[in-house]
């Protein structure tokens, strides 16, 4: 896990992959706003084809952060998906992270005596 | 759209909420204050209300299929723990008996109110029931400000039942209203249909 003392860009890189994978944080961002969502849902919302989402929702589980039921409805499978209480809190933990680093880096021209001019960074000391 | 927990969860509940126009309870609203402007103007008539009301049961039936095709289904968050807890125990008797206590509550207040201003209590639950609706969907898409159309139409409708002047213009209150409920329900389907169009990873 991270710690809070080293450089955003480090912080980040040491994020935790499992959550951070954009596919696998949408999923689990939409899962910590509803009680269950079933894989149309999650694919419509990523964007990615079955068998991709279907890995995705695989290492999830793996890892206790989802559960997945697998059922039939008539002739055909309906896989559902829910967030468990730590997949909940490491989403929630995660989005607070990134929040902070973002935070972080938006203070820092002025905190670097650097500040944006046409798109460049300029250090302060040598505009003379 | 950039990709933010905000955006995702916005759009999880703009889904729930989608649920309130496959639903039949929406269409119910919708064809009454259809009825009701076209029985002010002269034009209700049986082949016109079973159209209608058929028209609404098979409309009903098509979104809800088409969502679940389209867009998958999700079910809504239950109670915290603590709250399900207490449902779990006691659910039984203090839900069912605050349930019946609120439901008399209302009608009572809606008879009171009705005639002591000259209104049927039935166009005044209609009016509850289209404004909370409308509501539903408006403030689904997260807007904070969605309220302002279905409390503006229902404004107008209630103004056409109390104020005698007005009520000439009853049909205007209720097309307003439909419309409003129109307006609200496509709002949150494009909402929908572009938010998952830009959530992707």
């Amino acid at each position: 896990m991270p710690t809070s003392k080293g450089a955003p860009f480090e912080r980040l890189i040491a994020a935790d992959k499992l959550v951070h994978e954009p596919a696998r944080l949408a999923a689990l961002t939409a899962l910590s706003a509803c009680e269950s969502a079933d894989f149309v849902f999650l694919q419509r919302l990523t964007g990615l084809q079955p068998g991709n989402l279907s890995q995705h929702l695989a290492k999830l589980e793996e890892a206790g952060l989802v559960t997945l039921t697998k059922a039939f409805a008539r002739k055909y499978p309906q896989t559902t998906a829910r967030i468990t209480d730590r997949g909940r809190k490491a989403v929630t933990e995660h989005w607070k992270r990134l929040d902070a680093l973002k935070q972080e880096v938006q203070s820092w021209p002025r905190a670097r005596g650097v500040h944006l001019r046409s798109r460049t960074l300029i250090p302060r000391e040598s505009q003379g | 759209m950039a990709l933010t927990a905000d955006s995702i969860q916005r759009l999880t509940r703009a889904h729930l909420g989608a649920r309130v126009f496959q639903g039949l309870l929406f269409w119910f609203a919708l064809v009454q204050n259809i009825k009701g402007a076209l029985a002010h103007v002269g034009y209700l008539n049986p082949r016109v209300q079973m159209w209608l009301t058929l028209t609404a049961i098979v409309a009903a039936a098509a979104l809800g299929t088409f969502y679940r095709w389209r867009f998958g289904r999700v079910e809504p968050a239950r109670p915290l723990r603590s709250r399900r807890l207490f449902e779990d125990f006691r659910y039984g008797v203090v839900g069912a008996t605050a349930l019946a206590l609120f439901t008399i509550a209302i009608v009572i207040a809606l008879f009171v109110a009705g005639r002591q201003a000259g209104v049927r209590p039935m166009d005044l639950a209609l009016l509850l029931l289209s404004a909370s609706t409308a509501t539903s969907l408006a403030t689904s898409r997260g807007e904070r400000l969605g309220w302002v159309v279905p409390v503006l139409a229902s404004a107008v409708l209630l103004a056409t039942f109390l104020v005698p002047v007005l009520q000439l213009y009853r049909a205007l209150g209720h097309a307003g209203m439909a419309a409003a409920l129109v307006v609200t329900a496509v709002q949150l389907h494009l909402f929908l249909v572009r938010g998952f169009r830009h959530a992707h990873v």
